[in-house]
């Protein structure tokens, strides 16, 4: 009997530690999982009806239907793990004048040599093309008018494609300035209490609303401290240079941003950072910036490690998460 | 006879897979070197605050590995107990079998050590084997480091620098210029070293709430100053993402 009673009570614990799912924060939100057995899925767009969505597993990219089935609609993209550990490929893809576009990762580990597509930024039509690969780590992008955004979270900066393919620079993401109790918790003897640290300002999720106006998430950098990651607002400047401005900060790794039909904002949180074990697992949130009362609203929280946000045709919010979960999201308002 | 001889089979598997047989490769591949007890000078009255007082300290004899721990011992020792590898174990350069294992917490340190009946060197067994009983700054003397005597950063602190023919970590034992009187190389440079015990000041003794580990040595990001053998760097023991943090283990032996 004392058997049973121990083993219902490892099921139960086990049930929930390991099938916990994300939970709603905001009532007049609910959400399905998308059965579709992908590994890592990680970039997400709408092709027509369908749902495309990479696997950073495999290097392909799969097409979903309304009638719930999955097909391959392109494969043989590299894929692999990044120096942290974490899988890499085709991070990104969006569907944009009939074309697919694709940001490709860079697998540094047990590589020889690089593959065409490796640090790229792809365009696929009926064969792919590479639009250029002088990346360090393309990450995600977005479009104005016909041009192209694209992040670039190695070089950190942000580079605008024109139609006529010329490439400009639009910003460099600086250091970013740690407060000197954090760095103290690492190490009190590295980080003094008098000299500002600096790290890297790693921009992530890129979002253009209605009047042209860009804004970036920024991850941070390593080693990710609580409350570091930040989405600027990208203004005109003096002399026609782009300044940044912040518009909310004290976030945990956002790692994607997307407009929302009614012009708010979603934020996709990837959680904090655990010394020991690296990206806490279930820490992830999904957050909606309201510009008219400029408040933050929080969605779902206990994401695991999620990746990229996609609203559809439909008004569903789309989510794709390392764990291998795909999560569509509704409002009832 | 048939079953005799699967008794033997099986008795000798089971010494193969045997807690001595594992320290005996591990002792075969990373031999340990006596080091000589005695009392020895501790400590710097010209380094940073946390190096003071200098000290006479006695300590007992005790051994030490010849080389920083590598990747490739580091991977049979995560075959043979289960636990996990160190964070950059598939890494391109760092990951290679013949340099030193980064990427790991203070625990995974000390689980290894402990594996072989080992522990981590305490600070002052680092120390006495780094600097002799005179109180040398570095394992080799005195002398200012230069990229023939050790893997070492640029002037300016911290980054690395190639003129010791390596960007980053170098295979163990490359720079036997640089090695203690007993033979034991890379006390100075290539990775910093865990060590036992907590941080602690030497003035009051306190333990600063067992907050925070020590490593020494420096590493190939470092400059002279941190490389010399009294600097005391405390660090979060959790922390395991250092591409630059190693270890190696003592043993004392009646």
């Amino acid at each position: 009997m004392k058997f049973f009673f121990k083993l219902s009570f490892l099921l139960f614990f086990a049930n929930n530690i390991i099938l916990a799912k994300p939970t709603i924060v905001d009532s007049s939100y609910s959400y399905e999982i998308l059965k579709t057995n992908i590994t890592y899925p990680s970039g997400l767009t709408e092709k027509k009806d369908d749902l495309l969505i990479s696997d950073l597993s495999n290097g392909k990219i799969y097409s979903y239907n309304n009638q719930d089935n999955l097909e391959i609609y392109y494969e043989g993209l590299p894929f692999g793990f990044d120096v942290m550990g974490y899988p890499t490929g085709p991070y990104k893809i969006k569907f944009y004048n009939d074309k697919l576009y694709i940001s490709q990762g860079w697998a540094d580990i047990n590589r020889l040599e690089d593959h065409i597509y490796d640090h790229a930024f792809l365009e696929l039509e009926k064969n792919i093309k590479v639009i250029t690969n002088d990346l360090w780590n393309p990450y995600d992008f977005s479009f104005y008018e016909n041009d192209i955004y694209l992040i670039d979270s190695g070089k950190n900066n942000i580079t605008k494609i024109d139609k006529n393919n010329n490439f400009f620079e639009l910003i460099f993401f600086d250091k970013i300035i740690q407060k000197q109790e954090d760095m103290q918790v690492l190490s009190p003897t590295e980080f003094s209490n008098t000299e500002p640290y600096l790290t890297e300002a790693v921009p992530t999720g890129i979002a253009i609303n209605n009047d042209g106006t860009v804004y970036v998430s920024i991850f941070g950098g390593f080693p990710y401290f609580k409350g570091s990651g930040k989405i600027l607002q990208i203004n005109d400047g003096i002399n026609g240079n782009k300044e940044s401005s912040i518009l909310i900060e004290n976030l945990n790794s956002p790692v994607d941003i997307e407009f929302l039909s009614g012009g708010n904002l979603a934020i996709l949180e990837m959680g904090t950072f655990d010394y020991e074990k690296e990206f806490a697992q279930k820490d992830g949130r999904l957050l909606i910036y309201d510009f008219n009362n400029k408040k933050l609203n929080e969605i779902l929280k206990k994401l695991d490690r999620p990746q990229t946000i996609l609203q559809r045709k439909n008004g569903d919010i789309v989510l794709s998460e390392l764990s291998g979960n795909i999560y569509i999201v509704s409002n009832f308002k | 006879m048939f079953f005799y001889r699967l008794n033997i089979i099986i008795l000798f598997f089971f010494f193969l897979i045997s807690e001595s047989f594992a320290e005996s490769l591990f002792e075969k591949k990373n031999p340990f070197i006596f080091i000589k007890g005695g009392e020895f000078v501790f400590g710097n009255n010209k380094g940073e605050e946390n190096e003071k007082p200098q000290t006479l300290v006695n300590i007992e004899n005790f051994y030490i590995n010849m080389y920083e721990i590598s990747n490739e011992i580091f991977n049979d020792y995560v075959f043979l107990s289960g636990n996990r590898n160190s964070y950059f174990y598939e890494h391109f350069h760092l990951g290679k079998d013949t340099y030193p294992v980064v990427g790991l917490s203070w625990k995974d340190a000390s689980d290894f050590c402990k594996f072989y009946s080992a522990n981590l060197p305490t600070e002052a067994q680092y120390e006495r084997a780094t600097r002799g009983f005179n109180g040398n700054l570095y394992s080799w003397g005195n002398d200012e480091p230069n990229p023939k005597l050790v893997n070492m950063g640029s002037k300016e602190c911290c980054n690395p620098d190639i003129k010791d023919g390596y960007e980053a970590t170098s295979p163990v034992g490359s720079f036997p210029l640089g090695k203690n009187e007993e033979g034991v190389m890379d006390l100075i440079g290539n990775v910093w070293e865990w060590m036992d015990g907590w941080y602690y000041s030497y003035k009051n003794n306190n333990d600063q709430e067992k907050l925070f580990r020590v490593l020494r040595g420096g590493s190939w990001k470092n400059n002279a100053w941190k490389l010399r053998s009294t600097y005391r760097m405390a660090y979060n023991g959790d922390f395991r993402f250092a591409a630059n943090g190693g270890f190696r283990c003592v043993k004392i032996i009646e």
